[in-house]
């Protein structure tokens, strides 16, 4: 695919056409099941777009790891995404606003609202996962255009889908201050180059009532900004009616991120990832809530009886970062080295819960929600934010060892570097500080990543 | 002229004279990070405001142990000079959630601090919100008063309003001065150059607040007397915009290619004594506002089109032909400043030139060569009007 002759949100065209595919698999679990198990012994090893579109795919699919039930229920999650994808192909069409959201907000307000929204990051996060190019596209013509090399490439990949017409025109823009300066940055030039108005969400360092108190301000800014440009009133009710589904999705993806605790963990990364995709495009559905519960009723099944996801775990590991571009290593470590992820840096939910019984409570609590949410909660504030979480998870989980990706556009995280290596160190277990990219594959590609990994393994006895 | 050999070594050196004699006085220093804390507090608490800086800095070797290669280097050899002890001679420090690198220097000193206890003793996090929006001022003044608190407690002294007035006018005539030779620079022929008024400015931001307004007052009265330069091609006039920048020779290798920068935004710069404090309102409300809404910084979210608006007037006024970014290598924030900038001056039809760049040395024939060729380009233009 020549980026030069992309049409009009070709891409998400052309990834939806796929997403239907793996939704048609799943319809029957069983049978994918079946194929899926068998089919990892004959994967296609040369990298082609056509073998890479084949590989991720059954990553995406959990590897031939994620039991039956467990695939019934990522049908859901993909159903949704597929929504998300048709909103965006046909935004601008219906009449609705086009509102661009920022992938670290919680968006449960826009679903009260009768507007499209699009989570421009979400592009290369589903297009890493289908195993394609298109992020190093993005990123290439965003820095063509004179976007600095050093942005984070989330942030690139959203100004370089816009700059190649594969992002809905926004009529509005909402964003915050955290996690980092290219968040800060990246949205005031999508704002510049669109000429969409933006609501920055102003974030609070701390995590004490004064900070809860001022975000929750923001937001009420926040839902004014929307009813001034939408010509909307906000639904109450009905925010409160979204605040419950979100309630109950967290409640559940909660417990199942506390279950990887077991040993043998009966939790799988591949679901708990798909779950922060969830929650980052289809905030507080219903589907998001079946199948939320439905993860974690197969995994308490295995709890109860012992077992773990997969049989003959042999190591824990700790993966403190942001895996999202290496979906496809978790299936590999556990078929190749016994290996699972019990703790990660995404996916691990310790959402409040909302206290839906009037407006005040509503915001306090959104506003205590969005400050826990990944990134948001170990990034915005004080280094023991990330470290004392990091200390608590190696202690409570069990681990046997630690990887970080150390993601490139991540200032704060390479600004901790020595405070992480002391906490590894305090624990007594080995770190692999690995230095790749979450949305840029030409910083370090597969490949290499196992290399690595295979290297740290063997080297502290763990293989 | 001898005044700016005197202003040269104090912009080069981490410390100077009158910072030492007022510590031996029994006046702390208080050391503080960006043009978002406010001097006026520290200088009211009964201490000597002192701009950080990584003067005096050889490299980062030990700051790189704590931090990565893609963090800037105006933090990684400061975090250097706090594990060789350079800044000893504080007794507290001021940080602020400016950027990503600068808030983990928060982090990183406060560890470093726990094994070396003769350290600061205090090491304090101010929150400035992102946003100038009016409804962000109160969160704003709240963490101020909680600086005041910190403050009193720490050197166990009591704030008065009387305190906040003396050093919201002795800050403010810093300013006015300050501002005032830099307004110099526009003249033909100017009495002082973009570097040396970068030069007066750093060196002005280390030194105890009376201090610096001497210093001021005599360069003023040094240049009232000067003799005018010598008549020569007259040198291109820029605008130089950027955020972090201490190393003055970096402007003087830019301006010894035929230009002068004749206006800023620099935040050790114009940006630091541009916009008095209100001597009339009450003085934490006055103050709240003057640093919320000043000049602002790209960290600031919501404040693109009054930036770009300054350049543009500013160039206006004091009829600068092109625009010269400076940005530090890693710092996303005035990368995406540089994008937006160059775009909107090339809308314009300005020519704009951005130079990536370490804090110190580096690159010297590569900058030498771009800045020639870019003033070819501005001569070009010229030739083409005229």
């Amino acid at each position: 695919m020549q980026v030069q002759t992309l049409t009009d949100r070709e891409v998400w065209s052309f990834q939806r056409g796929r997403l239907k595919l793996l939704i048609a698999i799943l319809r029957f679990p069983r049978l994918a099941y079946a194929m899926l198990s068998g089919a990892g012994h004959f994967m296609p090893e040369l990298e082609t777009a056509a073998n890479s579109a084949v590989r991720h795919s059954f990553s995406m699919l959990g590897g031939g790891l994620v039991a039956p039930d467990d695939l019934a229920a990522m049908r859901y999650v993909y159903q949704e995404y597929l929504d998300h994808m048709d909103g965006v192909v046909e935004a601008g069409k219906n009449g609705k606003k086009v509102v661009w959201a920022e992938f670290n907000l919680s968006n449960e307000l826009l679903r009260v609202f009768d507007v499209t929204a699009y989570i421009p990051e979400s592009l290369s996060i589903m297009a890493h996962h289908m195993g394609t190019d298109v992020p190093v596209k993005m990123i290439e013509e965003a820095e063509a255009a004179g976007i600095p090399a050093e942005y984070c490439s989330a942030g690139k990949t959203a100004i370089g889908a816009y700059l190649l017409k594969q992002a809905p025109e926004p009529d509005l823009l909402i964003s915050s201050s955290h996690p980092c300066d290219s968040v800060v940055s990246s949205y005031q030039v999508l704002s510049e180059l669109s000429g969409a108005p933006l609501f920055a969400v102003d974030t609070p360092y701390w995590d004490d009532e004064q900070s809860f108190e001022y975000y929750a301000q923001n937001l009420s800014r926040l839902i004014g900004f929307l009813e001034k440009h939408t010509g909307q009133e906000m639904d109450w009710d009905r925010l409160a009616r979204v605040c419950r589904t979100m309630n109950e999705t967290n409640r559940w993806l909660s417990e199942y991120t506390e279950m990887a605790r077991a040993v043998p963990s009966p939790m799988n990364l591949t679901c708990l990832l798909l779950g922060w995709q969830l929650s980052i495009c289809a905030t507080a559905t219903e589907r998001g809530a079946v199948y939320a519960k439905k993860i974690v009723q197969n995994a308490k099944k295995r709890l109860k009886a012992g077992r773990g996801f997969f049989d003959n775990q042999k190591i824990r590991v700790i993966w403190f970062d942001i895996p999202l571009a290496f979906h496809f290593i978790e299936p590999w470590l556990n078929k190749t080295f016994g290996a699972v992820t019990v703790a990660d840096f995404m996916g691990c939910v310790k959402l409040c819960q909302i206290d839906t019984s009037d407006r005040e409570t509503m915001l306090r609590d959104l506003a205590k929600a969005h400050l826990s949410i990944a990134m948001a909660r170990q990034c915005r504030g004080p280094a023991e934010y990330f470290t004392g979480e990091l200390a608590r998870l190696a202690e409570d989980f069990s681990g046997d060892c630690f990887i970080f990706t150390r993601h490139q556009g991540c200032k704060t995280g390479w600004g901790m570097g020595k405070l992480v290596r002391d906490v590894c160190e305090r624990a007594g277990k080995p770190a692999l500080f690995l230095a790749t990219d979450s949305f840029d594959k030409r910083c370090a590609d597969e490949a290499q990543v196992k290399k690595e990994i295979t290297e740290f393994f063997r080297e502290n006895g763990l293989a | 002229m001898e005044i700016w050999q005197e202003v040269e070594s104090l912009a080069r050196s981490l410390t100077n004279d009158p910072v030492r004699n007022a510590r031996a006085a029994g006046k702390p220093v208080v050391g503080f990070l960006c043009s978002y804390v406010p001097e006026e507090i520290i200088e009211a608490a009964g201490c000597v405001p002192y701009r950080i800086r990584a003067a005096e800095s050889t490299g980062s070797t030990l700051g790189d142990s704590y931090y990565g290669a893609v963090n800037c280097s105006f933090i990684r050899r400061t975090m250097d000079l706090v594990l060789r002890g350079g800044f000893s001679f504080l007794s507290g420090v001021i940080f602020l959630n400016g950027c990503d690198h600068s808030r983990r220097l928060y982090d990183n000193w406060r560890d470093a601090a726990r094994s070396a206890p003769e350290g600061p003793g205090l090491l304090h996090m101010l929150v400035a919100p992102h946003r100038v929006a009016e409804d962000a001022l109160p969160r704003y003044e709240e963490e101020l008063q909680k600086l005041v608190l910190v403050l009193s407690e720490a050197f166990n002294t009591r704030i008065t309003d009387q305190d906040f007035s003396r050093a919201i006018k002795l800050s403010n005539q810093k300013r006015a001065l300050a501002f005032e030779i830099s307004a110099l620079r526009r003249q033909v022929p100017a009495p002082l150059t973009g570097a040396q008024m970068l030069s007066l400015s750093l060196a002005a931001s280390a030194l105890p607040l009376a201090d610096a307004v001497s210093l001021l007052s005599r360069v003023r009265e040094a240049l009232s007397s000067s003799a005018p330069a010598p008549e020569g091609p007259p040198p291109a006039r820029i605008f130089v915009s950027g955020g972090c920048m201490e190393d003055f020779e970096h402007l003087a290798l830019i301006e010894s290619a035929g230009a002068i920068a004749v206006a800023d935004n620099l935040c050790m710069g114009t940006r630091s004594f541009s916009d008095p404090v209100s001597e009339t309102d009450p003085p934490m409300q006055a103050i709240a506002r003057r640093y919320l809404t000043h000049l602002s910084c790209p960290r600031m979210i919501d404040d693109f089109g009054r930036r770009a608006g300054y350049v543009e007037e500013q160039m206006a006024e004091a009829e600068a032909e092109a625009l010269i970014i400076c940005k530090l290598k890693f710092c996303d924030l005035w990368g995406g400043e540089a994008f937006l900038l160059r775009k909107r001056m090339r809308d314009r039809e300005i020519p704009v030139l951005l130079l990536e760049r370490e804090l110190y040395g580096g690159g010297e024939g590569q900058t030498r060569t771009r800045v020639q060729a870019f003033l070819e380009q501005i001569q070009n233009l010229r030739r083409r009007k005229s």
